[in-house]
């Protein structure tokens, strides 16, 4: 999720779009962690021995607080929670302004079980 | 100009904002506590705001992000770690750090709305408030 800083928050889900995955033998698709935070199947940012920070407003998570977002994987994980700034346009007129933004951004990289039980091997983002 | 918020979607298995990429866009070295994830064109929505991802009271329209690079880097401390979690079950070696990102994404003008591009300051602008890397398995791949 890239958004205009200060947006964040976890609410109900109401409709929602779907992904285009590529196809691979087997589905390709992963499945996601089983823990459910809100809407989606994910932790907040923070310490893997699920200890309180400022970043997940949920608490502390005695059991771990997995980074990944998807399950049955095993490879390489990058987690960022930030905040940056930039310049925005409109594209019509012209017209600039500042711009902040907060970021929760994530990779996985390695092997996983996808959705019809085949060892498949890929990268994915959090965006 | 008005808000703007960018994510893929969730997926019909409720895959939450979550991706493929091509695997080469990552490149890992544990033992630095170094990675990088550089992508080009991804196609997501301008949700413009976080709860109308879920809401669409306002109606997503296409986006791209032209380019995306985030750095991690600073090893500030190690872990390995064995959840206790019965339902959400994972393991591995974690290195927290710090990160920077460069981005920019474009809104195309649609459904009577100006097109907006941001392009983000320099990485070194970066405030990083969390940031980690590692090596882990979960699931089926657990206890490893």
């Amino acid at each position: 999720m890239l958004g205009t800083a200060g947006a964040a928050g976890a609410l109900l889900v109401a409709g929602v779009p779907k992904i285009a995955f590529g196809a691979k033998p087997g589905s390709g698709i992963p499945n996601p962690i089983p823990h459910i935070t809100g809407p989606g199947h994910f932790f907040f940012p923070g310490p893997v021995d699920g200890s309180i920070v400022p970043s997940d407003p949920t608490g502390a998570h005695p059991g771990g607080r997995d980074p990944s977002m998807i399950y049955d994987f095993n490879g390489f994980i990058g987690q960022a929670e930030l905040n940056l700034s930039g310049t925005g346009t409109d594209l019509n007129s012209g017209a600039t302004a500042p711009y902040t933004f907060h970021t929760d951004m994530r990779f996985m990289k390695g092997v996983f079980v996808d959705t019809a039980g085949r060892n498949q091997r890929g990268a994915f983002a959090f965006i | 100009m008005s808000a703007h918020s960018y994510d893929p979607g969730i997926s019909a298995n409720k895959l939450f904002w979550t991706i493929p990429i091509p695997e080469e866009s990552v490149d890992v070295h544990l033992g630095a506590g170094e990675a990088l994830l550089h992508v080009t064109n991804i196609s997501l929505s301008d949700v413009f705001t976080v709860p109308n991802s879920f809401s669409h009271a306002k109606t997503p329209v296409p986006a791209v992000i032209n380019s995306l690079r985030l750095e991690w880097g600073g090893i500030t401390k190690t872990t390995h770690f064995t959840s206790t979690d019965p339902n959400d079950q994972f393991a591995g070696y974690f290195l927290e750090n710090s990160a920077t990102i460069e981005v920019t994404v474009t809104t195309p003008a649609a459904n009577g709305l100006d097109g907006f591009r941001f392009v983000s300051d320099p990485a070194a602008t970066t405030i990083s408030h969390f940031a980690q890397i590692g090596h882990e398995h979960n699931g089926t791949f657990f206890p490893g």
